[in-house]
């Protein structure tokens, strides 16, 4: 297990405020995500996770604080360079591209990772040909990691919902993200695919040492995968803390009172950091 | 200016048509500036043609128009509900010039007028000469104005359109008639774009295609008053009226009507939103 | 719109691109030789050069989804241009050319830039206005442009010493830069800026978050469809040697919208055939002409309504459902 103390932290957010005319969806909140590790970000509904990922991500204009990615400050920089800098997220609603196929898809995600220039695309240069097998072989690596490997030639649109979440994943970590954001990964899922999706999301942080946010509302997931968990409330931190620590705060279990009964059972336990 | 005034009533009463769709379906109705020009029309051929005096002309006219809106609605913008923007823009545009093309095969190519509602003989005032025509379109324009938003904010009908445009599956779960909504939305517009059209011929003349500038003039009085605001479609109107009148004894008049669209580019890049308007519909 | 997956992201597509262009280039090339008479090369000349306009249009509208009502501007502007450049200030034609490109590029680049920072209608709105207002231009800058009478005398074209006086070698001209269009336009496609482009059609956000910097891609697109109409306006003004205002007004750049919708958007042979079959059809249908407007405005609506691919695709797609019946047999219907 990474030691936070050890290392400076990946991404730091410090005191983001985000305002929607006259709502302050998130109210000087701070979540740090150290390097290598699984952090989870839970609420309930409209606590503003989503705000922040959109803050993180640079979708949503910060009113005030600052956010701060592998030493650099990204508070100004516009989402696509965040994305070159290794910020990569995905959709709660599938964001996927219908208009292509789905290895087209995964090739898109790593749009910044292959390198060619217009010319080389019209006349078809050496270059061109080098940097688009490179991108095939990128892409085919992703989703045979996912477990998609055999739907390549598929339009993208006619996946099945479940493996069109997973395709959102396998674009995502095509960009070679450092930090992916993920934004209820297992909304929609069963109990089958959340349980493949929580050791898919651990080996994409242990086989690819991809650091891992993500936010969710199946309290199984979160317990069983996270190393530390911030809690949101009405736009405030609550909490924070590792799994077993999160499940004792009775600060968090009112929160959630009458909300996820599956949050007082044992299944939890296993991965908290003690 | 009087003049300026007059023709910016008719722009706002355009824009208002424009408004009152956008504010129930969330569409820009490229067809708009057709149901002004169908009002102008329809009136000429109403009274040349079949003889009738020059209000029922009109009344009808604008009842032609209404009917024309409702068909419009119930074919080919209800069957594709679900449609993207560009899509819906390219129905519209379509409409607009299937429209355009079928007054020119009935009624040609010329330039038609309609006689004056009460007489030829300025009106001195103010120390202008002002056309007894002038008083009468601003007179409807201000009643209609009167009249929509008492309906929008008092009656149950519009407060149930404004609903449906901020939330359509809220306003369908309360028992609002979506559907029914947004065709009222549509005759609604064709009448008063028609009456528009009806009022302005008498001054400005009226052809098989004056929809296109008046439509876009319409739209560009919306965008000044804030897309959404009905009295801002208005005021935008009048003020697009008094610029091209100011800039036309300024500068030159042949350059008058790109005016208005100049002032709608730089709207629509430097404040979308307009001078009254709800920042919504915000720029990507 | 977009919907299924459109022409292939691959190398081996490129084999399938480049042959598709030879094909094209030699039925182009075939043409002339099965007509009845000269005057159908003119037709045909005026195709092609609408052709051009409607590839770099599909690029914008099929591809990238950015709506542009105002294209004739682009298109009337390089006409312009190079009439002004040849014929008032005696230039040699490579230079005409060079200024007509240029100078309307330029124009795109400046407008493009607040432009395309809006969506939807107001995009669609704001480029309208900006077609209007430069037929406004053409239409009262008497001294300038000669006014709604048009500009007579531009030269016909010479190029590198060439000089293409019959109609015949126009076409051949004509038609060799509209191959040649197609062939760049279907390289982009197929390459990470085609990927890019139909990423942001489908989702900005996530074609963001895959690093695709937006606005850049959509101005670069804007350009070049305008660089696109330049080159047919520099062909068009050389060919006719006359050009007038009514060429470029809002209602050709309804035309050419709907040519891009009937041949289906983000189909570049498609953009192609809508173009041949619009241009020629006022031909074939001497009626056409007081119907045109109607016509058009009907493809429109019918397409939007009930054919999002257009006829090509609306007709692809049925070719595609008879093979997948008949293939079903082998297992997986090849999506391609």
């Amino acid at each position: 297990m990474p030691a936070e103390a050890a290392m400076p932290a990946l991404l730091e957010c410090r005191d983001v405020s985000v305002r929607f005319g006259g709502v302050l969806a998130l109210a000087e909140v701070d979540f740090t995500v150290a390097r290598g590790a699984i952090a989870a970000l839970i609420g309930p509904n409209g606590a503003g996770k989503t705000t922040l990922l959109n803050a993180i991500t640079g979708m949503a204009p910060i009113y005030g604080g600052v956010i701060r990615f592998a030493g650099a400050d990204i508070t100004a920089m516009p989402p696509h360079r965040r994305s070159k800098a290794g910020v990569v997220r995905t959709f709660q609603n599938l964001e996927i591209f219908s208009n292509m196929t789905v290895l087209e898809n995964v090739m898109t995600g790593a749009h910044r990772r292959v390198k060619y220039n217009l010319l080389d695309a019209v006349f078809k240069t050496p270059r061109y040909f080098r940097a688009e097998k490179q991108c095939v072989g990128v892409a085919m690596d992703c989703l045979e990691f996912v477990g998609l490997a055999a739907a390549r030639d598929l339009p993208a649109g006619e996946l099945p919902f479940g493996n069109q979440r997973l395709l959102e994943l396998a674009r995502g970590i095509a960009a070679a993200p450092e930090l992916l954001l993920l934004d209820e990964p297992a909304a929609g899922l069963n109990m089958k695919e959340t349980r493949q999706l929580g050791a898919l999301i651990s080996r994409i942080r242990d086989e690819r040492g991809v650091t891992i946010a993500l936010v969710e509302h199946d309290m199984d997931l979160v317990m069983s995968i996270s190393d530390e968990i911030t809690v949101l409330q009405y736009g405030q931190e609550l909490a924070k803390g590792t799994p077993a620590a999160i499940q004792r705060n009775p600060k968090v279990v009112a929160a959630y009172l009458g909300d996820d009964e599956d949050g007082d059972d044992d299944r939890g336990a296993g991965r908290a950091n003690a | 200016m009087v003049s300026g005034l007059t023709v910016g009533s008719t722009y706002g009463l355009t824009g208002l048509g424009f408004t009152i769709i956008f504010n129930t379906t969330g569409i820009i109705n490229f067809a708009q500036g057709e149901f002004v020009m169908l009002g102008g029309m329809l009136s000429v051929y109403y009274l040349t043609a079949l003889k009738l005096p020059l209000l029922v002309a009109i009344v009808l006219a604008a009842l032609t128009t209404t009917l024309v809106g409702a068909l419009i609605e119930r074919f080919t913008i209800r069957p594709v509900k679900n449609a993207s923007p560009i899509q819906l823009i390219i129905i519209t545009i379509g409409i607009s010039i299937v429209i355009r093309g079928v007054a020119m095969l009935l009624w040609g190519k010329d330039t038609f007028a309609l006689p004056p509602f009460s007489g030829n003989a300025p009106i001195a005032a103010f120390g202008a000469s002002i056309m007894p025509q002038s008083l009468w379109i601003l007179g409807i324009t201000l009643l209609l104005l009167l009249g929509l938003r008492t309906f929008f904010a008092k009656s149950i009908y519009g407060k149930a359109m404004l609903a449906c445009s901020y939330d359509r599956k809220a306003a369908y779960l309360v028992g609002v008639g979506v559907e029914w909504m947004v065709l009222a939305s549509f005759m609604i517009s064709a009448l008063v774009g028609a009456i528009g059209g009806a009022i302005l011929a008498p001054i400005t003349l009226t052809s098989y295609d004056n929809g296109i500038l008046l439509g876009l003039k319409g739209f560009a009085a919306c965008i000044l008053g804030g897309l959404g605001n009905p009295f801002g479609a208005a005021a935008g109107g009048l003020i697009i009226g008094a610029l091209e009148s100011y800039g036309a004894g300024l500068i030159s008049s042949a350059y008058k009507d790109a005016f208005a669209f100049i002032i709608l580019l730089f709207l629509l890049f430097v404040k979308p939103s307009g001078l009254f308007g709800r920042a919504s519909a915000k720029r990507v | 719109m977009a919907g299924r997956p459109q022409k292939g992201s691959d190398v081996a597509g490129n084999r399938k691109n480049l042959a598709q262009v030879l094909a094209f280039a030699t039925a182009l090339f075939l043409a002339p030789f099965f007509l009845p008479n000269e005057y159908y090369l003119t037709v045909l000349i005026i195709a092609c050069i609408n052709a051009i306009i409607v590839a770099g249009l599909n690029l914008l509208l099929g591809y990238a989804g950015q709506i542009s009502l105002g294209h004739a501007a682009f298109f009337g502007l390089s006409s312009y241009a190079t009439a002004l450049a040849t014929a008032k200030f005696g230039l040699p034609m490579e230079l005409g050319l060079i200024i007509a490109v240029g100078l309307t590029s330029l124009v795109a680049f400046l407008i493009g830039i607040p432009t395309l920072k809006l969506s939807g209608h107001y995009l669609a709105m704001a480029t309208l206005g900006f077609g209007v207002i430069v037929y406004i231009f053409f239409n009262e800058t008497v001294e300038l442009t000669g006014g709604p009478s048009g500009y007579v005398g531009v030269p016909r074209l010479k190029l590198f010493g060439l000089v293409f006086s019959s109609d015949r070698a126009y076409y051949f001209l004509v038609a060799g830069v509209l191959a040649l269009i197609m062939l760049v336009s279907l390289n982009l496609i197929n390459s990470r800026f085609g990927r890019a482009l139909r990423a942001i059609h489908t989702s900005e956000k996530a074609a963001q978050v895959s690093g695709v910097d937006i606005g850049k891609y959509k101005l670069l697109i804007f350009v070049l469809s305008a660089a696109y109409a330049a080159v047919a306006g520099f062909l068009y003004a050389h060919y006719l040697t006359f050009i007038a205002p009514t060429s470029f007004s809002f209602s050709f750049s309804v035309a050419l919208i709907t040519m891009v919708v009937l041949g289906g958007m983000a189909n570049m042979w498609g953009a192609v055939a809508g173009a041949f079959f619009l241009t020629a059809l006022p031909q074939v249908l001497q009626v056409f002409e007081t119907y045109e407007v109607l016509i058009f405005g009907g493809i429109l609506i019918v397409c939007m309504m009930f054919l999002p691919d257009g006829i090509v695709g609306g007709a692809t797609r049925l070719l595609r459902f008879l093979a997948s019946s008949l293939k079903r047999k082998q297992g997986g219907a090849d999506a391609r």
